[in-house]
């Protein structure tokens, strides 16, 4: 092509180049303005339909919702891909432009190209070269490092969790060593009965006769000694600190105390309390490994037997129930009939009135403390504790209640029973011997229910006011071939020694009965018939519930006098042995072979003969 | 006029990338249509894989007799379009040496990848051809280079401190891309190239858009991506000046007539240099001196900042981002419908969450460690650069730059002594001094 026909070339050509560009940079503004539009459009992305979605899963048999979700979908999807169809046009335009523009400006330099002639460029300094690459590759390096720097810096390190320990292996007690110690409020099976013949039956604190040992404790707290071996377990606690205690049994040492702190979800809300109860009422209990403690504040603590450190702890409030709690702590053994499951520990958390549905019972996986299960209760507050006992589907845990006593399976916490039987506020402990659970309740009535499967639960004309529901799961249908389940309840020739806050005591042999009021009458009751076989009155204000072991039956007053009862069918003829302590005792008695702890206002005691 | 219809053909051809494939959401209800079968592609056939090392290898032949024997730019270019045409349309861009180099890297990092030979092939024979006649396979073979030589219609040059810095972001592209395709997060190069969309008729907006882009910068600065972004391309640069044998602008003696250096749109022509005073020597000797006791410490920059970034490129890693995911959803404050697709799949699965952020932590050190890695080896490239540029070269002549230079040919034609080659002119103009350097027309 010759000079004239290059020059001739090059107008056009730019001005092709011109109109094509814009046309070019026209259209790649309406594509992306159309992506922005189809990104908003997207039917995926669509409000309406996922509120129309959310509607349908509502309301999965309502056939218009349905109907409108397709219309709508449909038109949506139809606008969609039309305006997909148009960005593939518009992208076809854009090449053509695009080509046409590359082309106009590739003839515009054609047409501008010329040759050069040999000329000479000016020699160039290596230094000067050397000088500006320095510079250039520095500045890259000083902007690359500091680019990594801003990004290492602003960014946000995912903290990946590690993964829980694993969980401890469950606890599981065998039953021989729950029964050969005194691992919660009242004996083993709190009872208040315990299986050893030589008792201490004379000390005087005063002169210090008997007295093996006292250990002051730091904080009050009315809840009774647990021994476990050769250890002993209490917790004391004010308004502002809990604390629990391990005491040795050789010598009275504190091995250790561990204040209950930082629990992680208590609330620092502390309830008031009635001065009679405390801050530390609940007795605590052990299995082999552990000691678990509640406090009025709901804190629930484990802790290893070994050296008190804390193994887990939680808030179980919270709580807001007149005088305090005053419920002790339950083990339910785990173990080869309770297949894959461990220890459990047995909350009571009854509250509030009897129609407010806020009750409940907790039982927590001993060995992490979380909840294995948690059961609804009917009826309001209680200040009693529960008792587990082994039926022929296993353990069962019995509680008392007002209005309703009932029986729960202890490994899933399923209602068994239940009875509508007490009223008032409930805070004498239910006891079992021999196929019977006894519960009473001061100005309302002493019965013994039938604790197991296949019981009636129908109350006998002779039962006076209480009522009874079948329980649907365990009860079946009434037959006249069953038994009620309540089996008695005790008439008029009771009805004055029926105790407020002593729990009854029964002997293992589920022969007798004993009923403590508070104003000192003791009371023997026929534990088959529930008729009353003989009384005494003993001077004295009582809390502490009546104890049993080396047939004897223990009382002890609130000025600390320990009254020895014997054991029998008839009344005693002579006056009952003394013993006394020198201060004020509420908390029960717990009774180890040869020896009897007794904890006082400020000490725990060990009595034992010849000290 | 050839070169303006090619360019004028292959932006046309290029316009198929509309033809994007759309995948969506099938309707959520029954609707009667019928999902089609998702079919895989078989394997290449051996033969056909013979073939391709067989075009491979002609083709590299051809290009470094056209480029050296017989200094033929038009021969290279016919084979550019050749090239193009089977490399490009016909086997579009795939398999290609540029990405090869993460496959063989997997291979070595990852024992459970099985390579294919012919990854290993196209990788090797343009680095051995490189070895010994320089940069042939980006003259003649490579289908992005073709790409990008087609449209340079006005290039305008380079200034020379910022070709230096922009060519090491080819040698930042290469770290990234052996360092993700080492961890089996992603090939980074495959992902980004530019030009596959075009050769595929189809590609992301991102590829499509990366493309364009590069394409009409080409327009003004020749090949872009070879120069500045290519990761072979920064291999080449360091075998290149090793080459055995390599493209000389002149056949003969050069007369210092500056053609050559006009028309390479590349910078790739080293202009002869002035002589240095013996004083600003010593102080080239002391520049040279610091950098070489700084190379060190570059390095150890370079390895904490590729380490500093771990937490940011380990995103890159499919397992890593599913990681993230999960963990976040331990948020009580996050709604469900915030959680992403994969961490709700996740959940649904019941797998060990502990056990995926094992892994994360594991993939995030792995990051780390290869971030260091790369990044100390990027120190090491900017150090050998710096001391590369510090370090004092008397030229008298016109020649190519070893590490720059793509064999393109466009020199050949312009040169005096070529044209006396090919009895074009008659005689050779006189050569001139280097005394003249101050009447040159620069």
């Amino acid at each position: 092509m010759n000079e004239t026909a290059r020059r001739w070339l090059y107008f056009p050509a730019v001005g092709a180049a011109v109109v094509t560009g814009a046309i070019s940079l026209f259209l790649a503004g309406q594509l992306i303005h159309q992506a922005f539009h189809d990104v908003a459009a997207d039917p995926l992305n669509s409000r309406e339909l996922a509120s129309l979605r959310l509607q349908i899963r509502e309301k999965p048999s309502d056939k218009a919702l349905q109907e409108r979700f397709r219309q709508l979908d449909l038109q949506q999807r139809q606008t969609y891909f039309e305006h997909q169809a148009r960005s593939d046009r518009g992208r076809w335009l854009l090449m053509i432009a695009t080509a046409m523009f590359v082309g106009a400006v590739l003839i515009a330099g054609f047409s501008q190209y010329r040759p050069a002639g040999p000329a000479m460029t000016k020699a160039v300094s290596p230094l000067a070269l050397g000088r500006w690459g320095r510079w250039s590759i520095g500045a890259f390096g000083v902007v690359a490092i500091g680019l990594a720097a801003w990004l290492g810096i602003t960014a946000r390190i995912t903290d990946f969790p590690k993964p829980p320990p694993p969980p401890p292996p469950p606890v599981i007690t065998p039953i021989a060593d729950f029964s050969k110690n005194s691992p919660r409020f009242r004996g083993f099976d709190g009872s208040g009965a315990f299986d050893f013949k030589n008792v201490p039956t004379d000390w005087d604190a005063a002169s210090g006769k008997n007295i093996k040992w006292k250990t002051a404790l730091p904080l009050p707290g009315e809840n009774s000694p647990v021994l476990w071996k050769d250890r002993i377990f209490l917790t004391g606690a004010t308004e502002k600190n809990r604390e629990v205690y391990c005491v040795r049994a050789a010598d009275g040492k504190r091995l250790w105390t561990t204040p209950v702190k930082d629990v992680s979800d208590t609330s620092g809300v502390v309830p008031e309390v009635d001065a009679a109860t405390g801050y530390a009422a609940p007795t605590v209990c052990v299995d082999g490994q552990h000691v678990f403690a509640i406090f009025a504040n709901m804190d629930v603590v484990c802790l290893d037997q070994a050296d008190g450190k804390v193994a887990w702890s939680r808030n179980v409030g919270p709580f807001p129930v007149q005088f305090g709690y005053a419920s002790s702590l339950a083990l339910i053994p785990g173990g080869a009939e309770q297949a894959g499951s461990g220890d459990k520990l047995l909350i009571v958390l009854d509250q509030g009135g009897e129609e407010d549905g806020k009750s409940k019972m907790l039982a927590l996986d001993a060995a992490t403390g979380k909840t294995a299960w948690e059961a609804k209760r009917p009826g309001g507050a209680c200040w009693a504790s529960p008792i587990v006992v082994q039926t022929e589907k296993g353990w069962q845990v019995i509680t008392t209640g007002r209005p309703w006593v009932g029986g729960y399976d202890g490994q899933t916490g399923a209602e068994v029973w239940k009875v509508n039987l007490l009223s008032g506020d409930v805070a004498p402990s239910p006891v079992y011997a021999n196929g019977l659970a006894y519960f009473v309740q001061q100005g309302q009535k002493l019965a013994a229910l039938r604790i197991g499967e296949g019981f009636s639960d129908v109350v006998p004309e002779e039962g006076g006011k209480a009522t009874s529901e079948p329980a649907p799961a365990a009860s079946g249908p009434t037959t006249a071939t069953k038994l009620p389940r309540v089996a008695w309840i005790g008439g008029d020739d009771v009805s004055s020694a029926l105790p407020d806050i002593c729990s009854p005591m029964v002997t293992p042999d589920g022969k007798r009965l004993y009923l403590l009021t508070s104003n000192g009458i003791l009371t023997c009751v026929d534990a088959a018939k529930g008729s009353k076989l003989w009384d005494l009155s003993v001077k004295g204000e009582f809390s502490s519930s009546p104890t049993l072991a080396g047939g004897l039956v223990m009382i002890t007053n609130n000025l600390g006098v320990t009254y020895f009862v014997p054991d029998g069918d008839s009344q005693p003829t002579a006056p009952p042995r003394q013993a006394k302590l020198g201060e004020g005792v509420t908390s029960c008695l717990a009774i180890a072979d040869g020896r009897i702890y007794i904890r006082g206002a400020k000490y725990l005691y060990c009595i034992e003969a010849g000290k | 006029m050839k070169r303006f219809a090619v360019g004028i053909l292959m932006l046309a051809l290029l316009s198929g990338a509309a033809l994007a494939e759309e995948r969506y959401k099938p309707p959520e209800f029954e609707g009667g249509h019928k999902l089609p079968t998702t079919a895989q592609n078989p394997p290449r056939a051996h033969v056909l894989e013979c073939v391709d090392f067989g075009a491979l290898v002609l083709a590299m032949s051809l290009a470094t007799w056209l480029a050296l024997r017989k200094r033929s730019r038009r021969g290279l270019f016919l084979l550019m379009l050749a090239s193009l045409a089977y490399f490009g349309f016909y086997r579009q861009g795939c398999i290609c040496p540029i990405g090869a180099i993460q496959n063989v890297t997997l291979a070595i990092t990852d024992s459970t990848y099985a390579i294919p030979i012919t990854a290993i092939v196209f990788l090797a024979v343009p680095l051995v051809f490189a070895l010994f006649f320089g940069r042939t396979f980006c003259a003649a073979v490579c289908p992005l280079g073709m790409v990008q030589d087609f449209v340079v219609v006005k290039p305008i040059k380079v200034p020379g401190f910022l070709e230096h810095a922009l060519g090491m972001l080819a040698f930042v592209y290469l770290a990234a891309g052996i360092f993700f395709a080492a961890t089996g997060s992603a090939f980074l190069i495959c992902l980004y190239d530019p030009f596959v969309g075009f050769f595929r008729l189809t590609g992301s907006l991102q590829m499509l858009v990366l493309g364009g882009l590069l394409l009409v910068i080409g327009l003004f600065v020749g090949r872009p991506y070879c120069r500045f972004l290519c990761p072979l391309g920064a291999i080449f640069r360091v075998l290149g000046p090793l080459s055995r044998r390599h493209v000389t602008v002149t056949p003969a003696e050069c007369i210092k007539c500056r053609l050559c250096e006009d028309a390479c749109p590349f910078n790739a022509i080293h202009k002869p240099t002035a002589p240095v005073p013996p004083a600003k020597r010593f102080q080239g000797k002391i520049v040279l001196a610091c950098l070489v006791v700084l190379l060190p410490a570059l390095i150890a920059a370079g390895g904490w900042g590729g380490w500093a970034i771990h937490e940011t490129t380990a995103r890159m890693n499919r397992d890593y981002r599913l990681a993230q995911n999960v963990e976040r959803t331990r948020d009580p404050n996050l709604p469900r419908d915030q959680w992403t697709d994969d961490a709700k799949a996740f959940r649904a699965s019941g797998k060990d969450e502990y056990e995926l952020y094992d892994q994360g932590k594991a993939i995030r050190d792995r990051f780390a460690w290869g971030g260091a890695l790369a990044g100390g080896f990027l120190g090491l490239v900017l150090g050998v650069k710096l001391i590369n540029v510090t370090v004092r070269r008397t030229r008298d002549i016109y020649e190519p730059d070893r590490s720059r230079c793509v064999s393109c040919g466009r020199c050949f034609l312009t040169c005096p002594i070529e044209h006396v080659r090919r009895k074009q002119l008659a005689e050779a103009p006189p050569r001139r001094s280097l005394d003249e350097a101050g009447e040159g027309r620069a």
